[in-house]
């Protein structure tokens, strides 16, 4: 099983809203990949409110990540289930809401671990809602990290508090200097008493006490690179959402955000849901399984969406 | 990495240095609704006061680089080849919050409200008493695609991508639905034989 080592990619969803069509989106591209060949594992890391079993019209998953977290079984490879997808795996999320919402970091970090030693072509792991530090561990361990948003006020709020949290935690996690961690803890309040309002200000202040720290800041920053995808679009201003985002983002964080796609509206979406089968098996030829195609071939291939002439 | 407060005018507007003029005014636009106070959830990352200030410098770079002048002198300027450059005066907005209701198209166009074919455009022009000129000036669109679009002179119509542009900066400024516009239009010209990629 250890074998041949092949390359591994580890991707995670999140987008600080609830009820935007994460676990969703997660199974579709996991079975969007199935069909290009690729062996997927799916990991329900919503601890708390897993609910991707039900997608893909699992019920009572026999096995779940609580299994794992209470040592119960011993390696991460034992909880996985299978799907009636071929060559599509799932982690089934822990479904024991008071003792696994907060997991302690050494459980956190174990379950880390582990999941970077799957067998897989690919790793999608389902984030909670939330910008709560294990959602933002989660995200910031995944080689790519992935936000959804859909085009509501709300969720775009959500969206940019989250990507603020994912932000100053990475940059945190980056040093191990206390005096650089208190100024980045404290810049994350605007109202901050040392009038560090923008992440700019922010590196100018980490120069200023540490040179080399500061370059490295600034070099991680260049090559973060989220990618976002915009849920629920019913029109094309709504599709555009996701270019302001990618502004927003480099005006104000200094960082490049790949704008991947977005998925239609698609009434198809609600029956397949309803139904519990997932959508590219029950309506696979609808506009939004044509949409999360589009966007697999993006994930895999690199690329994003450009501002059309039009 | 630079803040916007030191970005120059391609960055502010998020183009590449050789971008053309077209890529220029969508990039300007959709800046425009980004950072307009209606952009949702924005005021998570930025205060009231700095989006004033990010889109006064986004109406500036756009002064400059739509016009193929200042455009240029701008240029020798970032090469250290100029030390100062003219920023043209924000023109009087002629379009801001226009929207024609249905009860003023027919108004317009004698009982009717639409097709929006050239003459149709032409007729709802006149009825806002706006001079084909302030048009020209107002959507950067010349004088002589103006009358080709009015007059559906198919031969000598830009080619789409600009046609689709130019015909939503002039729905724009008549406060038309520009998809409407550009969906009848198109479909009248193709009929005519219109066929410019």
């Amino acid at each position: 099983m250890y074998g041949e080592k092949r390359e591994k990619n580890i991707w995670a969803i999140g987008g600080g809203k609830g009820g935007i069509g994460k676990s969703f989106v997660v199974a579709n591209l996991g079975i969007a990949l199935c069909e290009r060949g690729k062996e997927v594992i799916l990991v329900d890391a919503d601890l708390g409110g897993a609910n991707l079993h039900t997608l893909l019209g699992i019920t009572y998953p026999t096995i779940t990540l609580d299994d794992f977290i209470r040592k119960e079984v011993r390696n991460i490879e034992d909880v996985l289930v299978e799907t009636e997808v071929p060559h599509l795996k799932l982690i089934s999320g822990s479904l024991d809401i008071l003792t696994m919402s907060n997991p302690k970091y050494t459980q956190k970090q174990r379950v880390i671990r582990h999941i970077y030693s799957l067998d897989a072509d690919y790793i999608i792991i389902d984030l909670g809602a939330g910008s709560s530090y294990h959602v933002l561990d989660f995200f910031l361990v995944s080689e790519r990290g992935i936000f959804l948003i859909t085009p509501e006020p709300t969720s775009l709020e959500n969206a940019y508090r989250f990507l603020k949290g994912v932000f100053f935690r990475k940059l945190r996690n980056l040093t191990s200097q206390y005096e650089v961690k208190k100024i980045i803890e404290l810049a994350m309040d605007r109202g901050n008493p040392e009038g560090i309002k923008t992440p700019f200000d922010l590196l100018e202040r980490v120069e200023g006490i540490d040179r080399e720290m500061g370059a490295l800041l600034k070099e991680e920053i260049r090559r973060f690179r989220p990618q976002l995808i915009v849920n629920q679009v019913r029109n094309r201003a709504e599709a555009e959402i996701g270019f302001f985002v990618k502004s927003a983002c480099r005006k104000y964080f200094g960082i490049e955000l790949s704008y991947l796609g977005y998925i239609f509206y698609d009434h198809n979406v609600y029956l397949s849901i309803q139904k519990g089968r997932p959508l590219l098996l029950n309506h696979p030829t609808s506009d939004a399984a044509r949409c999360i195609r589009d966007i697999t071939s993006k994930l895999i291939n690199g690329g994003e969406l450009s501002w059309s002439l039009r | 990495m630079k803040t916007w407060r030191d970005q120059n005018y391609y960055e502010i507007l998020e183009v590449d240095p050789q971008a053309t003029d077209e890529e220029i005014r969508i990039a300007y636009e959709k800046l425009k609704t980004t950072y307009s106070p209606s952009s949702p959830g924005i005021y998570a990352l930025f205060t009231p006061q700095e989006m004033k200030e990010i889109l006064a410098k986004v109406e500036e770079a756009y002064r400059v680089l739509s016009n193929p002048r200042n455009r240029n002198e701008y240029d020798l300027m970032l090469r250290g080849e100029k030390t100062e450059v003219t920023i043209p005066a924000p023109a009087p907005a002629i379009s801001l919050h226009r929207h024609l209701g249905p009860a003023e198209l027919r108004e317009a166009l004698g009982g009717e409200e639409g097709p929006f074919s050239g003459e149709n455009l032409r007729k709802i022009r006149e009825y806002l008493s706006l001079e084909a000129d302030e048009v020209a000036r107002e959507t950067k669109i010349g004088r002589n695609n103006l009358s080709s679009i009015e007059e559906e002179d198919i031969n000598s119509l830009p080619a789409l991508v600009y046609l689709k542009g130019f015909l939503k900066a002039y729905a724009k400024v008549l406060g038309l639905d520009p998809y409407k516009v550009i969906e009848d239009y198109l479909a009248r010209i193709t009929r005519k034989g219109y066929q410019r990629e």
